[in-house]
């Protein structure tokens, strides 16, 4: 009877402890528990002020930067975003008056220069979005953004993308569709030995060009606020340390599929003319044994 | 200092020197095979090859990175870059089944230079970041049934020079 007693606590201890373990892998954001990092990104950054549609450069930026995302808090759908920033930081007098009316123009018509001097090697800054755990809307600063484009909260289904609508700093992100179904794009990573090819979806405005698979995206270009007429241009990667996770839930279609009906209906109109025309060269061919 | 590439003037002495290349595609049907992408940096020509499992239908995007030297002063006047692309679509010879590749879009960063390196190493690293993207179009039953999808091809293109010959 003892021995059973102890054997039931021993259970009983044994589910305890494999529950409390398990916390953290049962968050409902992927790999991320609470305040733990969820996703990371390698890329570039350069430092720019929008304002009355002109572009321009201050100079500053980071190179072989380094993006991670946590979530550090969440209340009443609301959850806190931490995204640290951090790599060396130059500054560069040839991009510093460097201004265009166009993103695109900016980065064609500035290069960096070899004058440019590094201003901190260990250059980070620390950024706290809250973000709409529902809708991925997010505020900085209690200025709204909109779509949140470094990491999606709710998971984003391949089979609901087309119904769900956003829009990020005032213009409408457009999902590239075809028949009403998101077209997926194929990216290939290194992985294990050789290569993963991940399927993502990919929303586009004049400010951010970005691909997602379910919370992740896979690459982010684009303008990401840090303050009031502030932007960061990012141009980021998922980092090679994610890629485990993103094969892991790679399972969105490798192509859209679909049937064009007039080509079907012509084609099955010209079998139905050759049966219909051999059946009259076989009844020929027969009266004229007959 | 170095200036955008439009604006470079280069000596005869001044040579273009490839820094380094980036390649990347798809193939689609047909044997493997090698094919080659010129790409323009700087006025100077560069062939890069690359081998696709389908040479009948594929999509293909290269970068370069290159510097122009100065030997007089044993160093770099400029860096400069170059984006170049191929596709091929292919229809078989009843028409029953064809591939429609077509470039969609592709973007190649300003040439950066990270000299972070340089106290450690001595070393400084020049490179830029770009991608390209295709849309793939397969069909068959002579156009009746379509599958479509998007390649993405990511170019990365650096390298290390010695922070004595920047400027």
């Amino acid at each position: 009877m003892i021995s059973c007693k102890i054997f039931i606590k021993s259970i009983m201890f044994f589910i305890t402890f494999i529950s409390i373990i398990s916390l953290p892998l049962a968050s409902p954001y992927g790999t991320g528990s609470l305040g733990k990092i969820v996703y990371s990104y390698r890329g570039n950054i350069f430092f720019i002020t929008h304002s009355n549609l002109v572009y321009s450069s201050d100079g500053l930026y980071i190179l072989g930067v380094k993006v991670i995302i946590s979530i550090n808090s969440m209340e009443n759908d609301l959850v806190t975003i931490l995204v640290n920033i951090s790599g060396p930081l130059y500054y560069d007098p040839m991009l510093a008056n460097c201004s265009s009316f166009s993103l695109n123009v900016l980065f064609e018509a500035c290069n960096t220069s070899s004058l440019a001097r590094i201003i901190n090697e260990s250059y980070k800054m620390s950024l706290t979005y809250m973000v709409n755990a529902s809708n991925n809307y997010a505020w900085l600063n209690g200025h709204f953004i909109g779509f949140f484009p470094l990491y999606v909260v709710p998971d984003i289904d391949y089979d609901n993308a087309t119904q769900l609508k956003y829009v990020y700093l005032g213009e409408e992100l457009a999902l590239i569709t075809e028949h009403d179904k998101p077209v997926p794009i194929r990216v290939k990573r290194p992985y294990k030995s050789g290569f993963v090819e991940l399927r993502c979806i990919a929303y586009n405005n004049t400010y951010v060009n970005l691909c997602l698979l379910h919370h992740y995206p896979l690459y982010v270009w684009g303008l990401l606020p840090i303050k009031d007429n502030k932007f960061a241009l990012v141009y980021l990667e998922v980092d090679d340390s994610m890629i485990n996770v993103l094969a892991s839930v790679n399972d969105y279609p490798a192509s859209i599929e679909y049937v064009d009906y007039v080509r079907v209906g012509l084609l099955m109109s010209v079998v139905a003319l050759i049966i219909v025309g051999m059946y009259g060269v076989v009844r020929r061919l027969r009266r004229g044994k007959g | 200092m170095f200036a955008p590439e439009t604006t470079i003037k280069k000596a005869a002495a001044q040579s273009v020197i490839l820094l380094d290349y980036s390649i990347g595609g798809n193939g689609y049907h047909g044997s493997s095979g090698t094919i080659s992408l010129t790409v323009s940096s700087q006025g100077a020509l560069f062939t890069l090859s690359y081998t696709v499992n389908g040479i009948d239908a594929y999509d293909l995007a290269g970068s370069v990175l290159t510097g122009v030297y100065d030997p007089s002063i044993h160093q770099f006047i400029a860096f400069g870059k170059g984006f170049n692309y191929r596709t091929r679509s292919w229809t078989s010879f009843t028409h029953f089944e064809s591939y429609r590749i077509n470039y969609w879009y592709g973007t190649l960063s300003s040439v950066m230079v990270d000299k972070s390196s340089c106290d450690s190493i001595g070393y400084a690293k020049v490179y830029a970041r770009g991608y390209a993207l295709f849309r793939v179009e397969h069909s068959t039953w002579w156009g009746a049934k379509t599958s479509v999808h998007y390649d993405y091809v990511s170019l990365t293109v650096s390298s290390l020079v010695s922070c004595s010959t920047l400027p």
